[in-house]
């Protein structure tokens, strides 16, 4: 004979976890809550990334080699040595943390997860451009908010002054016969020749260009003390 | 009357009709049973897996969107329990991973296989002697589609993965399978 106590169907013994109070069911304001949450997550590290490629593109800026690649293949070349690595690979954190964030939704997960990625890339650097189009961007950065948070602010001693050595940032002070005199962003006089193979972008002429008080990118090396021979001049907008 | 359909059910049941849960566990505790025994292999601690994923079910059923299919919501409550006691196993722990570089890259999209009745009963008896021998990877989708005969899109709601890396775990699985009979017939 069978002295094993009959086992009560699953389903009583669930109905009778819950009825006797041990469990109880999540109201739709905790999963809307967690949902509000995961949303704020994901909006706050998005803009944490595009807080940092924006600051990449102004340390570019302010470096001048954001302006370097219409030179050709050495300003690109230059560019890629300028990037500063450690605030993309940051960047690229926040990129890979919410394309994984976003796998909780089926948006996120019904692409291959490098798809996810590029789709925040893209998102990030479009944001990212809308930003640096704004007057906000330029008065943001250089106000002393970025500057107090760490990490970030540790960069800007270093902006403009610890660039590449073959980009020269800075204000036209006086012109001369073969080219001007130009004060860059870390305070040096730098004494500029241009000849008949500078590159000057956009079909502008030198007389043009050249004028105490426009703001100027130069690309070339420092041959001696302070005279550079330019490749290339690039105008900046005021 | 038209028996109501699960997602009714489990509309009545966020409601608050408690006792219109009961229908639900009832028309799953088979499947969940089956689904436990091919993925976990007669665990001691079956019946308070399968009591956990109901009542885990039942703590979390506002969550679920009437919109949607009640089955592959359950069987996502299911995976994530089994993948815990998988976890807890020695012997099948090293077989879980947090990531699998299979969801990272796009792959050819991969079409349901028209398997005609008798592949696929064939497929389904060589499934049944040879699960243990296959990693949960492979295991857990072919379970789903050859055994609980669910496609493509619900096997990636419960899996949370793209469909096309279904179709290619399950063209994998298929011809792991296929050398595990060939070195049985070979032995």
């Amino acid at each position: 004979m069978d002295n094993q106590p009959e086992q009560r169907p699953l389903g009583e013994q669930v109905l009778a976890t819950i009825k006797e109070g041990n469990v109880k069911m999540r109201s739709r304001w905790y999963f809307r809550l967690r949902d509000i949450l995961a949303v704020m997550a994901i909006v706050i590290i998005l803009l944490m990334a595009v807080f940092l490629a924006s600051f990449v593109i102004f340390v570019l800026h302010q470096d001048g080699a954001w302006f370097v690649p219409v030179f050709g293949l050495a300003g690109w070349y230059a560019l890629f040595n300028a990037l500063p690595w450690v605030l993309i690979l940051l960047s690229l954190g926040f990129v890979v943390v919410l394309a994984i964030l976003a796998r909780r939704y089926q948006f996120g997960y019904q692409w291959p997860l490098l798809y996810s990625v590029f789709a925040v890339i893209f998102l990030v650097t479009a944001v990212c451009f809308v930003f640096v189009q704004t007057s906000l961007y330029g008065l943001f950065f250089a106000s002393s908010v970025p500057q107090d948070i760490p990490f970030i602010g540790s960069y800007y001693p270093g902006i403009g002054v610890l660039g590449p050595e073959n980009i020269h940032r800075g204000e036209i002070v006086i012109a001369t016969a073969d080219g001007f005199v130009l004060l860059d962003s870390s305070g040096r006089v730098l004494t500029v020749l241009v000849g008949p193979d500078t590159n000057i972008p956009f079909g502008a002429s030198p007389q043009a260009v050249f004028r105490p008080g426009e703001l100027v990118v130069v690309f070339g090396d420092i041959s001696g003390t302070s005279t550079v021979k330019a490749i290339g001049v690039q105008q900046l907008q005021q | 009357m038209p028996e109501r359909t699960d997602e009714e059910v489990a509309v009545e049941v966020q409601k608050g009709d408690m006792e219109s849960f009961r229908i639900l566990v009832e028309r799953y505790e088979a499947k969940m049973s089956r689904y436990a025994k091919r993925f976990l292999f007669a665990p001691d601690d079956a019946d308070d897996l399968l009591q956990e994923i109901f009542i885990k079910a039942y703590v979390n059923i506002r969550s679920f969107d009437a919109s949607r299919r009640f089955s592959p919501w359950l069987y996502r409550i299911a995976h994530n329990e089994f993948i815990n006691a998988l976890k807890k196993k020695k012997k099948d722990r090293n077989n879980i991973s947090l990531f699998y570089v299979d969801v990272l890259f796009p792959h050819p999209v991969a079409r349901e296989t028209a398997d005609d009745a008798t592949s696929r009963r064939e497929i389904r008896e060589v499934l049944d002697g040879s699960l243990e021998k296959l990693g949960p990877k492979y295991r857990e989708p072919l379970v789903l589609y050859y055994l609980e005969d669910m496609n493509y899109k619900e096997i990636a709601e419960v899996l949370h993965i793209p469909v096309s890396t279904v179709g290619v775990r399950l063209q994998r699985g298929k011809t792991l399978l296929r050398q595990l009979v060939k070195r049985v017939e070979g032995d």
